[in-house]
């Protein structure tokens, strides 16, 4: 009970807020994101007391991730990383005239996710950090190769297509200096600028935003048919709707939890990954892409997951679990507490107050974006001569504030190429950026897991576990899909 | 169609694997250096240490690390309160990119040397430099004074079978090569398990570990043993989840004071093994601004509360004037060309 009254004070409800809000900003907005935010308040949370820089940096953390699916939903562009699968569906909806739905799937799939996260947090983040220690280089690797083959394999008809756009991903995360000893320039052309590699929210507008733009440029004078938009305070998600996809809910917020866990995957894997097992597994798999309730739902729930799934080893073992939360730990250590297997036990009020305000603040980012779905909608009402400059504007911005640097705006361009060039052929974009997420974490963890055991034939011979199953199952997957692809083609010969 | 799509399946898996197959960079650094002939005028007749210079902008400490690491933190504290001594604000900015703090160097050497812009020196910029990734040294800026030292720790797990440092040596002469120790690739902990071999005349496996997820591979039992800052194995070592064989460094860490230090442990020359933080300014500043610095960092460095903040982390403040720190630079710089060699086998 102290601990809820130590968050509810005033003080601590507007900093929860102001954070939701700026961070909702923050999100929508492509180029700007969560790790961005955070670190831009983090001065100004130093000279605040330990607990309301909490609620501020947690208000902003929520904001953020969720903030993605507006522009997701109503541009087809991410707005951070977290978003990329709710454009799959989202965007389709939204142009079929049902964008204040869609808005209220995306906010009600946050919440869950959130809410489902941060109760694991509370109840079982030393039981589910133990399960984390287990994940070591090894599963590390095989759980983002298996996630890329299965990504591949379930785009049914386009498998070849797919795995085509898969390697051109991880051809370019290659570019770079290699990692674990940074030693060999990989396709750096003895450019400077190409040594740290391409940066992934650069990619994304890059891959998402420009192609959108192009495309838009044919019609870009044509009428917009205003949508009718009920004059509501809240828009709710139905109840049946709710009900029918609740267990795909619960399933995306398991898997975003999990994935949250796991330093260095990220939330926007864990809505990639979501999608796809959800698009594997649902009763209606062909409806996926042409704007259907359950890959809102998904991938939704999934992404805001990883927000108590990233805090859950960060608070139990000081291990960030992603970018956000390790900077949440430098906040923490500037008040003088380090996060580790006693923060817990020495600061139960504050571990328990953190929970209570990611709590607040996923309530706040829920109640936020369904009084404002109102006016975020009337976006699609503005003509296209007048919106994609803007939308233009704000990419270039957005990328330009990354890292100061010009050159970024130079691969955009090449990027919104390859991703203009993808689409039109009916390459699949979703394996091409899956690629670009995992493919540093699947190179760096082989090369460890290489160093540890020697050989690959060593490294899953010992120690044989989830991890080499999952290789396994990831060299035979293609093979199977094969030999099967080829039988039906002679059959349908003969 | 099937064909062709076959054959740009190929090509590109084909490039997937070049990449993985690209030869070593070439190593050799330029070697023609140039020698600033420019020296700062004001430097020649900077006699008396108190003059009545009074900065006229906020001083600016650039962290070239992100905001909330390990470099960052201290550096934070630390402004705050040469800030408490000084007529004009200190504060902390991040400029991260290029290869171990390159990007906000670089920013640094280019800015006006008024005193308004420092860089907080990494132990990551002698390193760097002598493993030829960095192309400037110390003497390309001004030194101004160094301000942090924090130790590290070697740390098994406490139910492991290497009780102290010997057991470990031992079982590493047993078992060449087997016993895996990790570290972050060219990082300082990186240097001292090398150090540590080389001096004892083992081998250990060279594990590498993510920069934020070192404590999970010990944990999980894929490493032996690693080697990290005292102030992040700290935790662990309370919870009697690690054990901690000794201490990088000459004194007893405060509140540790059974854990042996390298200097009881019987190991030598290892001084540049410890995460010293210094200061530099662009080439050129005038040596009343430098000097007036470096009061400042005395002052903080010797304020009670400032040392208690950061014992808190377990860090220790440190402080040198002008010469010592551009002296202890200068060995710093010939001891890591040195040391380079464990590291590139030549």
């Amino acid at each position: 009970m102290d601990v809820i009254m130590s968050v509810l004070t005033p003080e601590n409800l507007l900093l929860i807020f102001a954070g939701v809000v700026v961070g909702n900003v923050f999100g929508t907005i492509p180029g700007l994101n969560a790790p961005i935010a955070v670190a831009l308040v983090l001065p100004i949370t130093f000279s605040m007391e330990t607990l309301p820089a909490i609620c501020l940096i947690m208000g902003l953390y929520m904001g953020c991730v969720s903030g993605g699916l507006i522009s997701a939903i109503l541009l087809k562009i991410p707005g951070t990383a977290a978003s990329i699968a709710t454009t799959f569906d989202g965007y389709p909806m939204a142009k079929s005239g049902r964008a204040t739905e869609a808005l209220s799937y995306g906010a009600f799939a946050s919440i869950f996710g959130g809410i489902f996260s941060s109760i694991c947090l509370l109840l079982l983040a030393p039981w589910l950090s133990k399960m984390a220690i287990g994940f070591g280089p090894w599963e590390y690797f095989a759980t983002a190769t298996l996630s890329l083959v299965l990504v591949c394999v379930m785009l049914r008809g386009k498998v070849l297509k797919a795995f085509i756009a898969l390697c051109l991903g991880l051809l370019l995360k290659t570019v770079g200096s290699s990692p674990v000893d940074g030693v060999a320039l990989r396709y750096t052309f003895g450019n400077y600028n190409l040594e740290s590699g391409f940066n992934l929210i650069v990619v994304i507008i890059g891959v998402f935003a420009l192609p959108e733009i192009i495309h838009s440029i044919k019609n870009i004078h044509a009428k917009v048919k205003p949508m009718p938009v009920k004059r509501r305070l809240f828009y709710l998600p139905k109840l049946s709707s709710i009900k029918n996809n609740l267990f795909t809910m619960i399933r995306g917020s398991i898997l975003g939890t999990f994935i949250g866990i796991l330093p260095g995957m990220g939330s926007g894997a864990a809505s990639l990954i979501s999608y796809s097992q959800a698009k594997r597994t649902s009763k209606n798999p062909e409806k996926f892409g042409t704007g259907c309730e359950e890959g809102i739902y998904c991938c939704e729930s999934a992404n805001n997951a990883t927000t108590g799934g990233a805090l859950i080893p960060m608070l139990s073992l000081g291990v960030p679990g992603d970018t956000v939360t390790a900077i949440i730990m430098g906040a923490l250590a500037l008040q003088g507490l380090t996060p580790g297997p006693l923060f817990s036990m020495n600061n139960e009020m504050l571990f328990r107050a953190i929970i209570f305000s990611v709590f607040v603040a996923n309530i706040f980012m829920f109640l936020y974006q369904i009084t404002t779905i109102r006016y975020m909608a009337k976006i699609t009402e503005v003509l296209k001569s007048y919106l994609y400059p803007w939308v233009t504007v704000f990419c270039v911005t957005g990328v330009i504030s990354i890292k100061n640097n010009v050159f970024d705006l130079l691969y955009l361009m090449v990027f919104g190429l390859i991703g203009y060039i993808l689409d039109k052929n009916g390459y699949p974009i979703s394996p091409f950026i899956l690629a670009f997420v995992l493919g540093g974490i699947i190179e760096e963890n082989l090369r460890r897991s290489i160093i540890n055991y020697d050989t690959f034939l060593n490294a899953v011979t010992t120690n044989f576990g989830f991890g080499s199953v999952f290789v396994i199952l990831a060299a035979l997957l293609p093979i199977i899909y094969g030999i099967n692809y080829i039988r039906k083609e002679r059959k349908h010969g003969g | 169609m099937k064909l062709r799509n076959l054959l740009v399946a190929a090509a590109v898996v084909l490039l997937v694997f070049a990449a993985g197959c690209n030869a070593a960079r070439d190593q050799a650094p330029d070697t023609e250096k140039k020698t600033e002939s420019e020296q700062p005028t004001a430097g020649k007749d900077g006699e008396t240490r108190e003059t009545n210079y009074v900065p006229s902008k906020d001083i600016q400490i650039v962290v070239p690390f992100a905001a909330g690491g390990a470099t960052d933190i201290p550096a934070r504290i630390f402004a705050k309160y040469m800030g408490k001594y000084s007529d004009v604000k200190v504060e902390v900015i991040n400029i991260t990119g290029g290869k171990g703090g390159s990007a906000g160097a670089k920013e640094v050497q280019n800015a006006k040397p008024d005193g308004s812009m420092l860089v907080s020196q990494p132990v990551a910029f002698p390193m760097m430099s002598a493993l030829g990734v960095q192309d400037y040294t110390y003497e390309d800026f001004e030194m101004v004074g160094q301000w942090l030292n924090s130790t590290l720790a070697v740390v098994v797990r406490a139910d492991s079978v290497y009780e102290t440092m010997d057991d470990l040596i031992a079982a590493a002469k047993a078992d060449p090569g087997q016993i895996s120790m990790g570290s972050v690739t060219s990082t300082l902990p990186f240097f001292a398990i090398l150090e540590i071999g080389s001096q004892r005349g083992v081998e250990f496996k060279m594990a590498d570990l993510a920069q934020t997820n070192k404590s999970s591979e010990l944990l999980g039992g894929r490493v032996d043993g690693y080697v990290d800052a005292m102030g992040a194995v700290r935790q662990f070592v309370d919870s009697g989840d690690f054990r901690c064989l000794g201490v990088i460094t000459d004194v007893e860490v405060a509140g540790y004071e059974d854990i042996p230090t390298f200097e009881e442990l019987g190991f030598e020359n290892f001084g540049y093994l410890k995460q010293v933080q210094g200061m530099w300014a662009p080439k050129g500043t005038p040596k009343e601004a430098i000097d007036y610095i470096n009061n400042l960092m005395k002052l903080a460095a010797e304020d009670e509360e400032c040392q208690a903040e950061f014992a808190e982390l377990a860090y220790k403040t440190s402080y040198m004037t002008v010469e010592e720190y551009t002296q202890f630079m200068k060995d710093t710089y010939a001891t890591f060309v040195e040391k380079a060699v464990l590291v590139t086998g030549e």
